[in-house]
C-alpha cells in the first residue's frame, strides 16, 4: 500500500488539475464568447477577457468581481467573471455604477470620500461602488492633483492610495466610454439617427464655417452628437499623459493591420468628419441594446453574428484571443503555487517522522515534480502567446525562478534523498509565484516590449542566464536557512547532514557563479551592441555584478579555508540578501535603464525579507553549544582540511 | 621582505579582501547614483583610485574613504596574475580554473583600456541633412570662422582645455588676440527684453495680490473663498498659526476669531500677504522651460531679483559684455550639470584686441548663434560650440523612423536610414542604424540614440547618433568566451566525476 500511496496522492492532484481544464458550460448570456472577442489594447492583440481581468486587478486586486463582498464565503456571495462585469460597465453603466468594485483600505481616504468606516448593512467597508465615490469625486481629483505634484520618492501612503484610486476611477470612466457613449439610452437608434443626420449636419456645418445660410436644427443635432463622441475621445487624450490609453475594439475595415484598429469614439469622430462607419459599430450597438434589454437569445445571436463577420480575415486574432482567454482561465501559476505548497507541507512532515515514512518523501517529490510540470506548461503557454523567450519583465522573471529553483531542488533530491531539495525548491517556487501574483496587479503581464528590449536573442540568453543565476543563488541561500533553522531549533542536523548541506551549497554556488557571470557579461555585450558601451554602472548591471562578486567571494573563501562548512552555509544566506537586492532593490532606486517602477509594498517586503535573513545569519553565528543539534565537539578530520584554490570539489561520500 | 610581499600578493586572503572592497564599492556606487547622478558616480567611484566621501539615502558621509574602481581593479589584476605565476600547474582538472582566471584578466584589462581609450561623441542630423563631423557635447570649443571664398571657409578651433586655462590666445590666422575673461560650464543667457517684460508682469501680479489683502473686505469672506481651494487653505492655516491661532483645521472659524481682534487681524493680513507673495514668486522663479525657454528664463530671473527686493529696469540689468548679443543680455551662472538628461550651456566672456587696442568684450555661449567680429575689412564669425571632429567621409540622414505599438505609447522601433559617402574609397551606400543594431564604420561605431520624430511621420525628424571610438571593443567578447568556457569546463568536469562516483541507488 505504502508503495502506491505517493502515486495515488499525486493522481488525486492530477485529477484536480484535470478538473480545472475544461471550461464550464454557461447559461444565459454568452459571457465567455464575448470575452473571447479580439481587441487591441496596450499595442497588443488580446481578448476582451484580458482587458476585463486587468481592469479588475487594478480596481480590486482580484480577477473576478464580488457583488456582495459583505457576505462571508459560506453565505455564497455573488461572484461574477471579469468579462460579465465589464459587459455591464460597457453596455449598462447605470447598473455597473451600483457594483462595489473599488477597493479602498486607507482610512483617511475613506474619510475624505465620506465612506463608511465599519462593516454595516450591505457594506464590508472595503469595497465601494462608483455611486458612493461619485459625490466626492472632485475632492478626490483635487487630492490626486496635489499628490501627483509630490515627488514620487516622498509620497506617503495616503498620497499613493489617492493616486491609485484616482487612476482606478479614471480607468472605470474609460471603460464606460469604450463600447458606446456612457450616457446612451438606446444606442442602436441613436447611432442610426446620427448616421441619418450626418450629411445634413455636415453640410450645415460647412455652410456655417463659410458664413453662408445654414440649417440650424440639423447643425444642432449634429454638434450634440459630435460633442458626445469627442467626450469619449477625451478620456484617451487625457490618458496619454498617464500612460493609460483606451482599448481599441473596432477591427480594421479591410486587411489585418494593427494600425487600423479604432476606438469607438475615434471611429465615431471619423464618421462625423464624413468617413463611412466601421462595420463593427452596428454589431456592438446591437449587443449593447440586447444586453440592456436582458434579451439573452438576441445577445448571444449578435455575438455569434459578429464572430462570423470576423472569421476569415481576422482568423488569426480570433485564434489568439481564444488561446489567451483559455490561458487566463487556467490560472496555471496559481495551480502550481497550490501544489508547491502541498509539496512543501508534505516534505516538512516527513522531517518530523521516522525514516520509514519514505513514501511521504516520495509524495513530496512527485508533487513538486507536478508543480514544475504545471509551471513549465504555464511558461511555455505564455511564450507561445507572446512569441518571446520566457523572461520579458519582472513578472516573468518571478515565474521563471519559480521554475528554476524547484528543478535544482529536485536534482539535489535525486542525490541526497532527505527531502531538503524538495523543501527548498517548493518554498522558493511558492514564494516567487506569490510575488508574481502581486506583480500582476500592476499591469498587463503580457505587455509589449519597448524598442531596446525588442530582441529575442538577448532576452533568450542574457535575461535567462541572469535569472537562472538568481534562482540558483536563492537555492543555495535557502539551503543555508534549512541548516540554521533545523540545526538551531531541532536535533535533526548531524555532522554528516551538515557536510552534505555544505556540499550541496558548494555545488549550487558553482552553478550560480557560472550562470550569473555569463548572464552579466552577456548583458554587457548587449549594452555594447545597443548603445556602445560594454559597462555603464547602471544599477541593474551593478546588482548583477554584485551577485557574481559575491559568489566568487564565497567560493574563494571556501577554497582558501577561511570558512568551513558552517561559514559557507551562513555566507549562502547572505546570498539571499544580495540576490533579492539585485532582483528588486535596484528597481527601487528609480534610476537607470532597467528600473521598472517602484512598488511600495515590495519595498517593505524586501526590508522584512532582508531583516529575516540577517536574523538567521545572527542565529547561525551563535556558539554551537546553544544549538539543539549535536554539532559540537571535535569536527571530523575531513572537516578541517583546507584545500588549495581550485582543489576543493564536492566529494561524494 | 620580498618573500613576504610575494606571499601577500599571491594570497587568497587578499583576493577575498579585494572582492569585499569591490562589492561594497559597487553597492555604494549604485545607491549614491540617486544623489550624485550617473556621470559623477562613474567618474568619482569607478574611474578614480580613491573614493573620498559619499552620500547614501540622503546622508552625507565625508568620512567614507574607500579604494575606488581603478585601485580595486588593478589590485585584483596583480593578485590574479601573481597567484597564477605561483600556482600554475598544467592538468586537465585545473584547465577550467586557469581559463576562467585568464578570461577575467582579459576582461579587467579590457575595461582598463576602455577607460583610457574610449571616446564618446554624437552626430546630430536632421532628416535630409549631411554632416561630416561628430561632436562631443560635454566639451565646447571656440570656433573662429572666416569665409575665404564662396564655397570655402577657414576654421580656427580652440579646444576646451585651453579655454579653461584662460589667458590670451593668439593665432596667425586671426586678425586679433583673444583674452578669456571668464568661463563656466553652465549658465543661462537672459535677454534684457524678456527680463523687463517679465518684471512688468510679476509686478502687476503682486500689486493685484497686495490690493486683495488691503481692501476693507473682511477677512472672513476671504477665508470662505480660500476654503474652496486646497492649495490656499494650507497657506491660510500656516498664516493663522503664525499669528498664534492653535485650532486652524477650519480656517473660516479661525478667521472669525481673528477678525474679532483688530490688531491680530492686521497681523494676519501681513502674514497672508507675505506668504502668498512668496508663493507667487516661488512659482515664477521655478517656471519650467516647457515651450518658450527664453520667456521662462526672463521670468525666473525677474522673479528671483524681485524676491530679493531689487528692482528691474534697463539701468539695473548688468550686460554680460560690451558688444554683441551679450550687450543685450545678462548671464546667470548655473550649477554644473551632473545627470545625463539635462543639457548644460557653457559660456565664456572674451575680449578681443587688435593692434594693442581693445575691441570690447563678447559673450559666447553654446546657446547663442555665432557672432561677427570685424577688424578692418576682415570679419570673423565667433562661436562657442560643441567640440567637433571632422571625418574623411560624410553621412546623410535619409530617413528617420519612429514606430509605436498601435493604440499605445510604447515605442516599438527607432531607426535611421543613412547614406555614407566616402570620397577616398569612392563608397556611396545606404545602411540602417537601429536599436541593438549599430553601424561600425572606419573605427567608429554609430548607435541609434535619441530621436525627435512624431510617430505619424508628419514632419522631418531629428536623429541623434551616439558615436563611440573604442579600439578595445572586442576585448570583452573574447574575455567572456574564455571565462565561460573555463567555467563550463570546470563545471562539467566536476559534474561528470560527481555523477560517476555517486550513482543514485
Amino acid at each position: 500500500m505504502k508503495k502506491w500511496l505517493p502515486l495515488i496522492i499525486t493522481l488525486v492532484f492530477v485529477g484536480w488539475l484535470i478538473g480545472k481544464v475544461p471550461v464550464p458550460k454557461e447559461e444565459g448570456f454568452a459571457v465567455r464568447e464575448f470575452g473571447q472577442l479580439p481587441i487591441l489594447n496596450g499595442g497588443r492583440r488580446q481578448p476582451i477577457d484580458s482587458l476585463a481581468r486587468n481592469a479588475l486587478l487594478q480596481l480590486r486586486g482580484k480577477q473576478t468581481a464580488n457583488y456582495e463582498p459583505w457576505k462571508e464565503w459560506y453565505q455564497k456571495p455573488q461572484i461574477v467573471p471579469a468579462t460579465q462585469w465589464l459587459m455591464e460597465v460597457m453596455m449598462n453603466p447605470a447598473v455597473a455604477d451600483t457594483r462595489p468594485v473599488f477597493r479602498i483600505d486607507h482610512p483617511d481616504l475613506k474619510g475624505l470620500l465620506g465612506l463608511p468606516m465599519d462593516r454595516g448593512f450591505e457594506t464590508d467597508a472595503k469595497h465601494f461602488t462608483w455611486n458612493q465615490l461619485q459625490p466626492k469625486s472632485d475632492a478626490l481629483t483635487k487630492e490626486a492633483q496635489r499628490a501627483s505634484e509630490v515627488p514620487s520618492a516622498s509620497r506617503n501612503q495616503f498620497d499613493k492610495a489617492v493616486m491609485n484610486l484616482w487612476r482606478a476611477t479614471f480607468l472605470y470612466q474609460q471603460l464606460k466610454s469604450t463600447l458606446q457613449p456612457p450616457d446612451a439610452r438606446d444606442w442602436p437608434a441613436e447611432l442610426r439617427t446620427f448616421l441619418e443626420n450626418r450629411d445634413g449636419g455636415l453640410t450645415a456645418y460647412r455652410a456655417q464655417q463659410a458664413k453662408k445660410p445654414f440649417d440650424e436644427a440639423a447643425l444642432d443635432r449634429f454638434m450634440n452628437d459630435a460633442v458626445r463622441f469627442d467626450g469619449m475621445e477625451h478620456y484617451d487624450e487625457f490618458g496619454k499623459r498617464l500612460e493609460m490609453r483606451m482599448a481599441m475594439i473596432l477591427p480594421p475595415e479591410t486587411g489585418n493591420d494593427d494600425n487600423d484598429w479604432r476606438r469607438t469614439g475615434q471611429a465615431l469622430m471619423e464618421v462625423a468628419r464624413g468617413d463611412t462607419p466601421n462595420f463593427a459599430l452596428a454589431h456592438f450597438a446591437v449587443m449593447g441594446a440586447d444586453f440592456r434589454a436582458n434579451d439573452v437569445a438576441g445577445f448571444n445571436q449578435a455575438v455569434q453574428t459578429y464572430r462570423a463577420t470576423l472569421a476569415g480575415r481576422l482568423d488569426a486574432n480570433l485564434k489568439e484571443a481564444g488561446q489567451e482567454t483559455y490561458f487566463n482561465h487556467l490560472q496555471l501559476f496559481y495551480l502550481a503555487m497550490s501544489i508547491a505548497i502541498f509539496s512543501f507541507l508534505t516534505a516538512i512532515i516527513y522531517w518530523f517522522r521516522p525514516t520509514d515514512w519514505e513514501w511521504l518523501r516520495r509524495t513530496a517529490v512527485y508533487l513538486l515534480s507536478l508543480a514544475v510540470v504545471v509551471t513549465t506548461i504555464g511558461i511555455v503557454f505564455r511564450m507561445i502567446l507572446i512569441g518571446r523567450p520566457p523572461v520579458i519583465n519582472l513578472y516573468s522573471s518571478a515565474t521563471f525562478i519559480a521554475w528554476g529553483a524547484p528543478v535544482l531542488g529536485l536534482i539535489l533530491e535525486r542525490f541526497w534523498r532527505n527531502s531538503i531539495g524538495v523543501v527548498v525548491g517548493s518554498v522558493i517556487s511558492a514564494l516567487c509565484l506569490i510575488v508574481a501574483h502581486y506583480l500582476a496587479l500592476e499591469k498587463d503581464t503580457l505587455e509589449m516590449l519597448r524598442a531596446v528590449l525588442d530582441t529575442n536573442f538577448w532576452l533568450a540568453t542574457h535575461v535567462v542566464a541572469v535569472t537562472l543565476g538568481y534562482a540558483s543563488t536563492f537555492v543555495a541561500g535557502f539551503l543555508g536557512i534549512v541548516f540554521v533553522v533545523r540545526g538551531f531549533f531541532t536535533t535533526a542536523v548531524t555532522p554528516e547532514l551538515k557536510r552534505s548541506l555544505a556540499r550541496m551549497v558548494y555545488g549550487i554556488i558553482c552553478f550560480a557563479t557560472l550562470f550569473s557571470f555569463v548572464g552579466t557579461v552577456l548583458g554587457g555585450i548587449w549594452a555594447d551592441q545597443s548603445w556602445g558601451r560594454f559597462w555603464g554602472w547602471d544599477p541593474k548591471e551593478n546588482g548583477a555584478i554584485i551577485i557574481v562578486l559575491w559568489n566568487a567571494l564565497v567560493l574563494h573563501a571556501r577554497w582558501g579555508g577561511l570558512v568551513r562548512e558552517r561559514g559557507l552555509l551562513n555566507l549562502a544566506i547572505v546570498g539571499n540578501i544580495v540576490t533579492s537586492w539585485s532582483w528588486f532593490g535596484t528597481n527601487m532606486l528609480g534610476i537607470g535603464l532597467h528600473s521598472y517602477g517602484f512598488t511600495d509594498a515590495a519595498f517593505y517586503t524586501l526590508i522584512y525579507f532582508d531583516g529575516a535573513m540577517l536574523l538567521l545569519i545572527a542565529i547561525g553565528m551563535l556558539p554551537l553549544n546553544l544549538w539543539r543539534s549535536p554539532l559540537e565537539g571535535k569536527p571530523s578530520k575531513t572537516d578541517k582540511s583546507s584545500t588549495p584554490p581550485g582543489g576543493a570539489q564536492p566529494q561524494p561520500a | 621582505m620580498t618573500r613576504s610581499l610575494w606571499k601577500f600578493l599571491t594570497s587568497l586572503r587578499l583576493t577575498i579582501v579585494l572582492l569585499v572592497c569591490a562589492i561594497v564599492l559597487v553597492f555604494v556606487g549604485t545607491v549614491a547614483q540617486a544623489d550624485e547622478g550617473l556621470y559623477q558616480v562613474q567618474d568619482r567611484y569607478f574611474r578614480h583610485w580613491i573614493l573620498m566621501g559619499t552620500t547614501l539615502w540622503g546622508f552625507h558621509m565625508p568620512w567614507f574613504i574607500w579604494p575606488a574602481g581603478r585601485l580595486v581593479g588593478s589590485a585584483l589584476l596583480i593578485n590574479l596574475v601573481a597567484a597564477h605565476i605561483k600556482r600554475f600547474q598544467w592538468s586537465t582538472s585545473k584547465l577550467g580554473i586557469h581559463l576562467t582566471h585568464l578570461g577575467i584578466i582579459i576582461l579587467l584589462l579590457g575595461q582598463l583600456a576602455t577607460d583610457f581609450l574610449q571616446v564618446e561623441s554624437q552626430m546630430i542630423l536632421n532628416e535630409g541633412d549631411t554632416d561630416n563631423y561628430i561632436q562631443r557635447t560635454r566639451y565646447p570649443e571656440l570656433a573662429f570662422t572666416t569665409d575665404t571664398d564662396k564655397d570655402h571657409e577657414q576654421v580656427v578651433a580652440v579646444p576646451h582645455p585651453l579655454i579653461v586655462k584662460g589667458g590670451t590666445i593668439t593665432n596667425p590666422n586671426l586678425p586679433f588676440t583673444v583674452k578669456v575673461k571668464e568661463y563656466a560650464s553652465n549658465g543661462e543667457v537672459v535677454s534684457h527684453q524678456k527680463a523687463l517684460a517679465a518684471a512688468v508682469q510679476i509686478t502687476t501680479a503682486l500689486a493685484t495680490l497686495d490690493s486683495e489683502f488691503s481692501t476693507v473686505d473682511g477677512i472672513v469672506p476671504q477665508a470662505e473663498r480660500a476654503a474652496e481651494t486646497p492649495g490656499r487653505v494650507d497657506v491660510w492655516r500656516a498664516a493663522l498659526k503664525a499669528v498664534g491661532e492653535t485650532d486652524v483645521q477650519d480656517i473660516v472659524a479661525a478667521a472669525k476669531k481673528v477678525a474679532a481682534q483688530p490688531d491680530k487681524e492686521g497681523k494676519l493680513r501681513t502674514e497672508l500677504k507675505a506668504r502668498f507673495r512668496a508663493g507667487m514668486l516661488g512659482r515664477f522663479s521655478n517656471m519650467p522651460d516647457n515651450e518658450d525657454p527664453t520667456t521662462a528664463r526672463g521670468m525666473r530671473y525677474a522673479a528671483s531679483k524681485i524676491g530679493a527686493g531689487q528692482t528691474i529696469s534697463p539701468e539695473t540689468l548688468p550686460p554680460a559684455s560690451t558688444e554683441g548679443a551679450g550687450s543685450r543680455a545678462t548671464i546667470v551662472a548655473l550649477p554644473e550639470v551632473k545627470d545625463m538628461d539635462t543639457r548644460a550651456f557653457p559660456y565664456a566672456v572674451l575680449e578681443f584686441e587688435a593692434d594693442g587696442k581693445s575691441l570690447g568684450t563678447w559673450l559666447m555661449s553654446t546657446d547663442l548663434r555665432d557672432q561677427p567680429v570685424t577688424v578692418g575689412d576682415k570679419t570673423v564669425r565667433v562661436a562657442l560650440r560643441e567640440q567637433r571632429q571632422y571625418l574623411p567621409y560624410s553621412i546623410k540622414l535619409v530617413k528617420a523612423t519612429h514606430k509605436i505599438y498601435a493604440g499605445s505609447d510604447i515605442p516599438k522601433d527607432f531607426r535611421s536610414r543613412v547614406l555614407i559617402e566616402n570620397p577616398v574609397s569612392k563608397e556611396s551606400r545606404e545602411t540602417e542604424i537601429s536599436m541593438n543594431d549599430p553601424l561600425r564604420y572606419n573605427g567608429l561605431a554609430y548607435y541609434q540614440y535619441q530621436m525627435t520624430k512624431d510617430e505619424f511621420d508628419r514632419s522631418p525628424g531629428l536623429s541623434v547618433l551616439q558615436v563611440v571610438h573604442n579600439p578595445s571593443w572586442l576585448v570583452p567578447y573574447i574575455g567572456c568566451i574564455v571565462v565561460a568556457s573555463g567555467m563550463l569546463w570546470q563545471f562539467l568536469h566536476h559534474l561528470v566525476a560527481f555523477i560517476k562516483k555517486r550513482r543514485p541507488v
